[in-house]
C-alpha cells in the first residue's frame, strides 16, 4: 500500500516535471499538414514508432571541438563569476577597513548559472514521449513520435521519461548513430520492442539479443516525401548515471552491440572493445 | 588482467577505438601486497535465523572467484558509482527546456525529494550496486546486518564521507576477491 501511494505520488511529481522535459521539438503530424512546423534543413529528426505510449531519451554526443568550446565557455562563465565576486569582496573589506573594522552590508554574490553545472550531453537532451505524439491510429493502436533535434551523432541513454530522472538508464551499454541535416532517421519499433537487460527475475543474464531484421521501419505517408534513411548503428559504452536512476543496459543487439560481462563489445571488431568505467 | 588487455586493445586499434564510444576509462588502480594485507577482513560467519534470511535483499554482499584485490576493487569502485548519487533530486544536474529554461527544476526536485523518501534511495541504490555487480558476473550471499554494516555503507539522504568510503569499498573489494564463501549463493 505504501509503495502503491509512493508510485503514485511519483507519477504526480513526473507529471509535474513534464514540461520541463520538452527539449527538443516534438513534431505533429496535424501540424505538418496545416505547416505550422515544417521539416527543417537546419534540424534532424528521428522517428520512432510501437504499438503503444513509450519514452525516452538520447543524449547528444559531443565531438571534441565542441566538448572543448563547452568547457571553454564554462570555464569563461565560472572565473567570470568568481571573479566578479572576489572584486565585490576586495571592496567591502576596503569599505570596513576606511570605518575603522565596522561592518558595512555583505555584498550580493553571484552564483554560477545553474546551466553550468550540468554537462554538455544534458544541455540538449532529446527526449520523446508518451505525450505529444506524432500520430497515433486505432485497431491496432500505435504511436508514432517525430523528434526534431540538433544534427550530430546522439546515443540512446533509455527508456527514460523526462529529464527529473524516471525510468531506467541505458548507463551500462547502448547504442548511437548519426542525424544528418533535414533527414529523418528512422529507427522503426526498435526502441518500443528491444526491451532491456536491467535487474529483472535474474540481472546479469542478458535478455534475447535483438535482431534489427524483426525492425518494421514503415513511414507514415505524411512523412514518406521527405529524406529519410534507416541508420546504421554503433555501440555506445558506459555511461554516467546522470540523473540518479535505475541503471541498466541495451540488450545485445545483433551485429551491432555485445558484452563480455559488464563490459561493451563490439561484435564487428575482432578484438574484443569496451570502455571500464564511468569516472566521476 | 582483463582491463590491461582492453586498454591495451584500445591502445593498439585507434580506428576500432572510434566505433565504440562512452566514457573515458577510469584509471586502474593497483595496491601493493602490504597494502592488501593492512585492509581489515571483514567477518561473513553468521547463524542463519529466519529474521536473517528474512532481509537478504537488504543485506548481501558479493564474490567472483578467480579474481583478483585489483579487479575486484575496480568493479567495487565502478557499481558504487553507479549506486551512489540516487538522487532523483537536488543533485541531479539541470536540464536546459525552451519553456522553462533551467527555472523549473529544483522546486519539482525538491518536490521529488519530498516524495522519495531514503528507504526508495536504499533501494535503488542496492538494486543498481546488484545489477552492476550481476553483469559483471559477481555471485551474491546473504548475510546478517550487524556483519553486513562493517563493510557497507547506509546512505540515505545523505552520503558518507570519502574516507569512510574509500575504506568500505576496499573491504569489500578484499571478501569479492577473498575464499569462496561457503554458503549458498542467492540469485544474482
Amino acid at each position: 500500500m505504501r509503495m502503491l501511494l509512493k508510485s503514485m505520488l511519483a507519477m504526480i511529481a513526473a507529471l509535474s516535471l513534464w514540461p520541463a522535459a520538452l527539449s527538443a521539438t516534438p513534431i505533429e503530424e496535424k501540424n505538418l499538414v496545416k505547416g505550422k512546423q515544417t521539416i527543417n534543413s537546419q534540424f534532424g529528426y528521428i522517428y520512432i514508432h510501437g504499438n503503444r505510449r513509450h519514452q525516452g531519451v538520447f543524449l547528444p554526443i559531443p565531438t571534441d571541438e565542441e566538448r572543448a568550446a563547452f568547457e571553454e565557455e564554462r570555464k569563461r562563465n565560472v572565473d567570470g563569476v568568481k571573479a566578479r565576486n572576489a572584486e565585490k569582496q576586495k571592496a567591502w573589506a576596503a569599505k570596513r577597513d576606511a570605518n575603522g573594522g565596522r561592518e558595512p552590508p555583505l555584498p550580493t554574490l553571484e552564483v554560477v548559472a545553474s546551466k553550468w553545472m550540468a554537462p554538455f550531453e544534458l544541455q540538449r537532451p532529446a527526449l520523446f514521449g508518451p505525450s505529444y505524439v506524432f500520430a497515433k491510429w486505432k485497431q491496432p493502436d500505435h504511436y508514432a513520435y517525430l523528434t526534431e533535434v540538433r544534427p550530430g551523432r546522439y546515443y540512446y541513454y533509455g527508456p527514460m521519461m523526462g529529464a527529473g530522472g524516471f525510468g531506467l538508464c541505458f548507463c551500462m551499454g547502448s547504442f548511437w548513430f548519426e542525424v544528418g541535416e533535414g533527414e529523418i532517421v528512422n529507427l522503426g519499433d526498435m526502441v518500443a520492442n528491444m526491451g532491456a537487460d536491467s535487474l529483472g527475475p535474474v540481472p546479469g543474464v542478458s535478455p534475447r539479443e535483438f535482431d534489427l531484421a524483426t525492425v518494421d521501419y514503415a513511414l507514415p505517408a505524411s512523412l514518406a516525401a521527405y529524406p529519410n534513411r534507416v541508420p546504421d548503428l554503433h555501440p555506445y559504452g558506459k555511461s554516467k548515471n546522470f540523473f540518479g536512476v535505475t541503471i541498466g543496459r541495451a540488450p545485445p543487439i545483433k551485429g551491432v552491440l555485445g558484452y563480455h560481462r559488464g563490459e561493451v563489445v563490439d561484435p564487428k571488431n575482432a578484438a574484443e572493445m569496451a570502455l571500464p568505467s564511468p569516472t566521476e | 588482467m582483463k582491463r590491461l588487455i582492453v586498454v591495451a586493445a584500445l591502445l593498439l586499434s585507434g580506428t576500432a577505438q572510434a566505433e565504440v564510444l562512452g566514457d573515458k576509462p577510469a584509471p586502474v588502480r593497483t595496491f601493493a601486497e602490504a597494502d592488501i594485507a593492512a585492509i581489515p577482513r571483514p567477518n561473513i560467519v553468521f547463524t542463519p535465523t529466519s529474521e536473517i534470511t528474512g532481509n537478504y535483499h537488504k543485506y548481501h554482499y558479493f564474490h567472483r572467484e578467480g579474481t583478483s584485490f585489483d579487479e575486484a576493487y575496480a568493479d567495487v569502485v565502478e557499481c558504487d558509482v553507479y549506486a551512489s548519487g540516487i538522487s532523483v533530486t537536488t543533485s541531479a544536474p539541470m536540464v536546459w527546456t525552451p519553456q522553462t529554461g533551467y527555472g523549473a527544476d529544483p522546486a519539482a526536485q525538491a518536490f521529488s525529494n519530498l516524495v522519495f523518501g531514503s528507504d526508495i534511495r536504499r533501494e535503488l541504490a542496492r538494486n543498481n550496486r546488484r545489477f552492476c555487480m550481476g553483469v559483471k558476473g559477481y555471485s551474491r550471499y546473504g548475510i546478517d546486518e550487524g556483519n553486513w554494516k562493517t563493510f557497507n555503507l547506509e546512505e540515505g539522504l545523505s552520503r558518507a564521507p570519502q574516507q569512510e568510503r574509500d575504506a568500505a569499498l576496499a573491504k569489500q573489494a578484499l571478501v569479492a576477491s577473498g575464499p569462496k564463501p561457503e554458503q549458498e549463493a542467492l540469485e544474482p
